[in-house]
């Protein structure tokens, strides 16, 4: 009873509010004290401010700018409860304001007027960023304060039609990022607070990206307790959905023979369902991590470091090493790259590896995928197929980090061999690997892994590309996938001695080449007939013939000898000691600019890309 | 060397009754053996003005007056009233304290009393020959209370370095006879003011000897009290009192936040003594206020608004909790008085080195480091598996690593090379092979310094910060050949990466040695041919030719296994790793980087290890001194707490166990002999190489078959024996010395272990080098023989109230150590000793049997 009657209380006081156009405390003195002692009704403040029209709201300008002046002045002021309506006020106002259509200048001068707009801004930023910063605040009121600013961030569709963000940028730039970095730095406040700050700070990233300052602060923020904080923060929420997700398939699983086969169709689209939620609700996470790596050389330190608890209890359990952002990062990817199917998920999917990218690009982080000391087990999802189940691959030995990126871009590689081929995502997949093997090879790393797997991965992509060669090339330039695979296999051919670790995985190099010879014979006939067709894709497909010279001098040189044998069943060991016989009179071209590659760059070509993708994370 | 920073007594001269400086403490030695010559003058030392006195004991006590040392002080004034007859003797006893403490630096001779009977005794004493190693012996041996006296004085004009050896007996001493803690105790309470790491010493020595008696005795033993009074950090440098308290807007509020220790009395008192020294106040004063505020900063609430308040609040943070690794500032006790000051400052008027004026706690920032290295040790333990323990150690060295550089320091680095700590590279960390222990070796990288409390610690730099120039410089430092076929190329690509290269090169005044000169011909080749021209070329037999030399070249290192990740990390050659570390860290252009090896080992009582380092180093110096060239490598230990502590390792060693196992499993090779390892290693037999190192073998090997037998060190599998890469043989793990063995099995037996396979090494039965073993045996034991005193002396002295396993034998351990230095044997007797030691020893069959034992049992080959 007595709330329902304080609500028609605070409307009422709504309904007095926008009935004249001048400072309804004329008539009643006490009007705005009572004003904000009362519980704002913030879905019915929207509604009646989204009501009014343009007129009207030209009409009520100064009582809009009475209003907000009024918020600014109590959020100053030492009284909480005054301050949280203030506060709720201001946004509900903001919102109904909003639903209008973005928020120009217009919302701006009815809002504050044009005049007093920047320094009321000001005050009420720099009140809210104190509320943030001081332990003497409650966490309430440290959490409203967060999301003001989330809110008043959201308020539109797209950022770039968002006026008030100019504000959270311009002015008090120094304020709310301190702000944010302090509640990262703090490991009670980013417990609490963490997401919120993290999604905060990506928008504001994500505004006005080419003249942003808020991108150079985070780039050379070198707090590295802070950049600890923003690391945990997103693989805490990483590893709930790796977890989530896992419970979730053991359940399906758990469930019986029968059950599962009667109850086939319906699980599956059970956990198709799971898959897209945790999809959705991570592209936030995702761009906040890519931002972090991409923007700052510091926060690839962070990749593996377990978060900074040391209150005694939460150290000594000992089964928390998922917790490195890295390791939870990846089983993340493993999930993400499997479903493919809209639109939205093939985004998550396409960041997922721009993020491997960056750090593939990175020297420090390379050294830190390659140091043997630093192994991890890592589960890896491998999607059910006709042969094998769904399931998380827990059962993986203790490797460098490295060993589990290759087995994450060879898995991805052979499962989506098919018709709608992820063109850009198999760019994106190659270009990791040949990042990586540039770094191996340029730092004499000599890794242990059976490389097998990423050649036989490779080449059937190849046979693959040849075999719908006629379907996949109305789509894109089938040539130049081609060549990034042709170039990656270079590289072990030509410089396998800086990086391989035995003389016997390179003959097992050339072992591959000749066992599978009929699927770089296809591929060079493919490249001989769009040469001789003159069609427009014939300097490309020119480019990886001349690729090709390598691999068909070693099919030339070694494949008469194997035939020579004479046995219609070779053993491996036969033919082995083949390859390792005639290496002498086989001579290589060389070629250059194998180990080159462009470092990652997000402009001009990916703006767009992220530009969409804030947009469908403010969504 | 300490003299320069001792109080002027100026006054001290006159009442002493021999009119020379230092020597006082005579007069009380005479008196105690009743000496004739009580000179008349004594008297006139009585009638010194109170007055007088009181400022002296003002000024040796550091500005402190005596009441201020509490109920303990005044226990130990007790103490001495209680040595002497009357209130005449008690005065001058005082005197005496003080006066001993010398204005020089060198003791002058005394004047010979003609005419007079002198003590044997004391002549003895102020005889050259008189070192600490004498003044032990009598310190724990005489139970006069003039000799200890004089004895207690006397530890002043040692060498700070030759006292420190002996410090575990100093502190055995004070924990379990009260008369001689009397005495040690000005001396012990000096050297704590002078030195921060020499109080942190005594605490944890005063823990972990102590451990046992504290528990027992009812009322705080004295032992006890000195550690809370070093802990409490009452014990500062005298100039740190002075100066900033005259000057304090609220002295009072000052007392109450940081320095509770200290009594309102000593307030006028400072304030007396800082214009007594004239100073200039006006210059001081500025500084000083900024220091007091910038502490009042941290405990006055804000009121006013704005945002600078942000950083105050931020840091009071971390204040509020030490050795919160998670704070990021866990090491740092706030102490602001040598941000910049890199070059020492002297005060300009006394010419003494300026001390930390902002009276931040001195020892935390340590004790903390030292306790969070600790805490890892004990959170690894809990852990079931290596790989687990491994990846703990990672990310705890990552957490730690947040905290530092601080101005924190590795224990027993510190005394030969003053550092601040930087870093600690958190993947070359390795956990060590330990059955339910969990031992773990760090890297430390240190910066050295000229003085650890006054350096300014360097800036906090991130770890990725070197990557991307590291690149250009891993490129650069490859020798460049240029391959044969192709010209020298010259395109803008190249260039745009030598510029930036050369200066970074030059920067970083270290040089990589070539990683791997077989292939650099495809690194030159990858830039500088070009895909159109087709004579580009290459023999793809010499890619798979490089490929295969790289994997049979020797290398040095052994493989990585997740099993034992010690073996590759310690067996990598140290000064490989440490141009591989330096390369990566962002600190490794410093000029004065270092890096220090350290292993922390907690729930093992490393007294016995600390003990057995004194006593392989005092039998190190005797051989030294007598030119007897025996190699003994003893590794210093930190004792912490009864069981927990910190290993000097030994670099560049492995355990011959470790060399076996990984001869075992390298296929390629067969699995070898000692002997076939030192081929491998060092070149055919006749190689000055391998000759070297065989004599580094026989020497090293003569020396731990002496001291394993004079010590009777047990459980000498070969886990616990080391190679290094000079073919020094060293022995680890003095677990079991004197009279405890392994479970008591009555295995080893044997007087030293000497298998068949060492024997092999030396050149067989017979050999030359054979019996150069035997003759440094011989001269090893006559030498040792000669100086067996010094052993004695440091094994008494800490048996005395000791609970250590390796004394369970009582007295008949002391015993049956001096016999084995076979006092009543003539030389001959001796050279039949020793080669009957050595055939008893060859052919042991206990020794066989707890090898075996150990392979059945632990697996150690």
């Amino acid at each position: 009873m007595d709330r329902k009657e304080l609500k028609q209380k605070v409307l009422l006081f709504y309904d007095q509010l926008f009935s004249k156009n001048e400072d309804p405390a004329k008539t009643s003195p006490n009007f705005w004290n009572e004003f904000f002692l009362l519980w704002t009704n913030q879905a019915k403040l929207e509604e009646c401010v989204g009501r009014l029209s343009g007129q009207q709201l030209l009409r009520l300008k100064p009582v809009f700018n009475i209003l907000t002046s009024q918020c600014v002045t109590v959020v100053q002021e030492e009284h909480n409860i005054k301050a949280v309506n203030a506060i709720q006020t201001l946004i509900a106002v903001v919102r109904g304001l909003a639903r209008r259509g973005g928020v120009g200048f217009d919302v701006i001068d009815i809002l504050f007027g044009f005049d007093v707009a920047e320094e009321q801004m000001k005050k009420l930023i720099e009140r809210l960023c104190e509320f943030l910063m001081h332990e003497e605040h409650p966490n309430v009121l440290k959490k409203l304060s967060l999301d003001a600013f989330l809110s008043l961030a959201t308020v539109t569709d797209k950022l770039a039609e968002n006026e008030l963000m100019r504000y959270f940028l311009n002015s008090n730039n120094v304020v709310l990022f301190d702000a944010i970095v302090q509640l990262l730095n703090n490991s009670t406040s980013r417990k609490l607070h963490g997401d919120s700050a993290v999604l905060l700070l990506t928008l504001l990233i994500n505004y006005c990206k080419h003249e942003n300052q808020f991108i150079a602060k985070l780039s050379i923020l070198d707090d590295e307790l802070a950049l600890h904080g923003y690391s945990h923060v997103i693989s805490t929420s990483l590893a709930e959905h790796n977890r989530f997700f896992q419970n979730h398939l053991s359940q399906s699983e758990s469930k019986g023979m029968l059950a599962s086969v009667t109850n086939m169709v319906g699980t599956m689209f059970v956990a198709e369902d799971v898959v897209l939620n945790s999809v959705k609700s991570d592209d936030r996470l995702l761009l906040a991590m890519y931002e972090a790596v991409h923007l700052n050389r510091n926060f690839i330190t962070t990749l593996t470091s377990m978060p900074t608890q040391v209150d005694g209890m939460e150290m000594s359990a000992s089964q928390d090493e998922s917790t490195n952002l890295f390791v939870a990062f990846l089983t993340y990817c493993s999930v993400v790259i499997q479903d493919l199917k809209s639109e939205r998920t093939r985004d998550a999917a396409k960041l997922c590896f721009v993020i491997l990218t960056c750090i593939a690009d990175d020297q420090y982080a390379n050294g830190v995928m390659h140091d043997v000391n630093m192994a991890f087990r890592i589960p890896l999802y491998r999607a059910p197929m006709r042969h094998r189940k769904g399931a998380f691959d827990k059962s993986r030995p203790l490797r460098p980090l490295v060993v589990t990126v290759l087995d994450l871009l060879c898995e991805f590689i052979s499962s989506h061999l098919m018709r709608q081929l992820p063109n850009e995502l198999f760019g994106w997949a190659l270009g990791i690997v040949q990042r990586i093997i540039c770094y191996e090879k340029k730092c004499r790393v000599r890794l242990q892994y059976d490389w097998r797997a990423l050649w036989n991965a490779l080449i059937s992509l190849l046979r693959f590309v040849v075999q719908q060669e006629a379907h996949l090339v109305q789509s894109f330039d089938v040539f130049v996938l081609c060549q990034k695979v042709v170039t990656i296999l270079n590289l072990f051919i030509t410089f396998g001695d800086t990086f391989l670790p035995d003389p016997t995985t390179y003959d097992h190099l050339y072992y591959e080449i000749i066992r599978q010879r009929d699927a770089f014979d296809n591929l060079y006939s493919l490249v001989l007939r769009y040469v001789n067709e003159n069609s427009t894709l014939k300097e490309s497909a020119s480019k990886l013939g001349n690729q090709l010279i390598n691999i068909r001098s070693i099919v030339s040189h070694l494949q008469p000898k194997v035939a020579q044998l004479g046995e219609t069943s070779l053993t491996e060991e036969q033919v082995l000691a083949v390859v390792r016989g005639s290496y002498d009179s086989l001579t290589l071209k060389l070629y250059e600019y194998l180990d080159v590659v462009d470092r990652y760059d997000e402009t001009p070509q990916h703006t767009a890309f992220f530009a969409e993708l804030v947009s469908s994370v403010i969504a | 060397m300490n003299s320069a920073e001792e109080p002027q007594t100026p006054s001290t001269v006159q009442n002493c009754a021999h009119s020379q400086v230092g020597l006082c403490s005579r007069c009380k030695l005479k008196e105690a053996y009743n000496l004739s010559d009580i000179e008349a003058t004594l008297s006139t030392s009585t009638a010194t003005t109170a007055e007088n006195r009181q400022k002296q004991r003002e000024e040796e006590e550091g500005g402190k007056p005596a009441v201020d040392l509490g109920e303990e002080a005044m226990e130990m004034e007790e103490g001495r009233s209680n040595l002497s007859n009357g209130q005449n003797d008690r005065e001058q006893l005082g005197i005496a304290r003080i006066e001993s403490i010398p204005e020089q630096h060198a003791m002058p001779p005394p004047p010979v009393p003609t005419g007079q009977t002198q003590s044997w005794l004391l002549r003895l004493f102020e005889s050259k020959m008189f070192n600490a190693t004498i003044a032990m012996q009598y310190l724990y041996n005489s139970k006069e209370p003039g000799v200890l006296t004089y004895l207690g004085n006397r530890l002043f004009f040692f060498d700070n370095n030759e006292v420190d050896f002996y410090l575990p007996q100093l502190v055995n001493l004070y924990i379990n006879i009260r008369e001689v803690a009397e005495v040690l105790h000005p001396y012990i309470v000096k050297r704590c003011r002078e030195s921060v790491e020499f109080s942190l010493q005594c605490s944890w020595l005063l823990e972990a000897y102590g451990v046992e008696i504290y528990r027992m005795a009812k009322k705080k033993p004295q032992g006890c009290k000195l550690r809370n009074m070093i802990l409490s950090e009452e014990l500062r440098p005298p100039s740190s009192i002075i100066g900033p308290l005259p000057f304090l807007p609220g002295g009072e509020q000052r007392l109450k936040t940081h320095q509770r220790s200290r009594s309102d009395a000593a307030l006028p008192l400072f304030c007396a003594t800082t214009t007594g020294l004239d100073r200039p106040a006006a210059s001081r004063q500025p500084p000083a206020l900024a220091q007091m505020r910038a502490l009042f900063q941290y405990n006055v609430p804000y009121k006013e608004g704005g945002m600078k308040r942000s950083v105050s609040s931020a840091s009071s943070r971390s204040f509020l909790v030490p050795g919160d690794l998670s704070s990021g500032r866990a090491f740092d006790n706030g102490c602001e008085c040598f941000l910049e000051a890199e070059p020492i400052v002297y005060d300009d008027v006394a010419g003494q080195k300026l001390h930390c004026r902002c009276s931040a706690p001195r020892l935390q920032p340590e004790q903390e480091f030292v306790r969070s290295l600790t805490a890892i040790g004990n959170r690894l333990k809990t852990i079931q598996g290596k790989e687990g323990k491994t990846a703990r150690l990672i990310s705890e060295l990552a957490l730690l690593n947040l905290n530092l550089p601080a101005r924190v320091w590795v224990p027993f680095f510190s005394d030969t090379l003053k550092h601040v700590v930087l870093r600690i590279p958190h993947t070359a960390g390795c956990v060590l092979n330990s059955k339910d222990k969990a031992p773990y070796c760090v890297f430390v990288e240190v910066l050295t310094v000229d003085d650890i409390h006054q350096a300014a610690v360097p800036q906090k730099m991130s770890d990725a910060a070197r990557s991307e120039n590291n690149m250009a410089a891993t490129a650069e430092d490859l020798p460049t050949v240029h391959f044969s076929l192709v010209p020298p190329n010259g395109s803008d690509h190249d260039d745009a990466w030598t510029h930036d290269d050369d200066e970074i090169s030059s920067q970083l005044s270290i040089k990589l040695p070539p990683m791997d000169t077989l292939s650099q011909m495809s690194v030159d080749s990858t830039t500088s041919s070009d895909s159109r021209d087709p004579g580009v070329t290459i023999a793809a037999a010499d890619i798979r030719r490089r490929l295969s030399a790289w994997v049979q070249a020797p290398k040095k290192q052994l493989k990585h296994s997740v099993e034992d990740p010690s073996a590759s990390a310690l067996s990598e050659p140290w000064e490989e790793k440490v141009a591989r570390i330096r390369e990566t860290s962002p600190y490794g252009r410093l000029p004065r980087w270092r890096l220090l090896p350290v292993i922390v080992k907690t729930g093992d009582d490393l007294r016995q290890e600390l003990l057995a380092y004194q006593l392989l180093t005092a039998l190190l110096n005797i051989w030294e001194e007598e030119h007897v060239p025996l190699f003994l490598r003893p590794y210093k230990i930190v004792v912490v707490s009864h069981d927990s502590g910190m290993i000097e390792p030994i670099i560049n060693a492995c355990s011959l166990h470790q060399i076996k196992k990984n001869a075992g499993e390298d296929e390629t090779r067969p699995a070898g002999s000692l002997l076939e390892y030192f081929r491998r290693t060092f070149g055919s037999p006749n190689s000055e190489q391998f000759l070297r190192a065989q004599e580094n073998f026989v020497q090293s090997c003569a020396g731990y078959s002496l001291a394993c037998y004079f010590l009777q060190v047990k459980d000498r599998h070969n886990g616990n024996i080391l190679l290094d890469s000079e073919g020094h043989l060293i022995h680890i793990d003095f677990g079991f010395i004197l009279s405890i063995s392994p479970k008591n099995l009555g295995f080893e037996t044997s007087p030293f272990k000497l298998t068949q396979e060492l024997v092999d090494v030396m050149g067989g039965i017979g050999s030359d080098m054979f019996e150069y073993f035997k003759i440094l045996m011989l001269r090893g034991l006559i030498a040792a023989r000669k100086h067996h005193e010094r052993i004695m002396n440091i094994v008494e002295i800490m048996m005395s109230g000791s609970q250590l396993p390796c004394f369970r034998g009582g007295a008949t351990t002391v015993r049956a150590l001096r016999d084995r230095f076979h006092m009543n044997c003539t030389d001959e007797q001796l050279h039949n000793l020793v080669d009957s030691m050595v055939e008893q020893s060859k052919d042991s069959l206990t020794t066989r049997l707890y090898d075996n034992f150990q392979y059945f049992t632990n697996g150690i080959l």
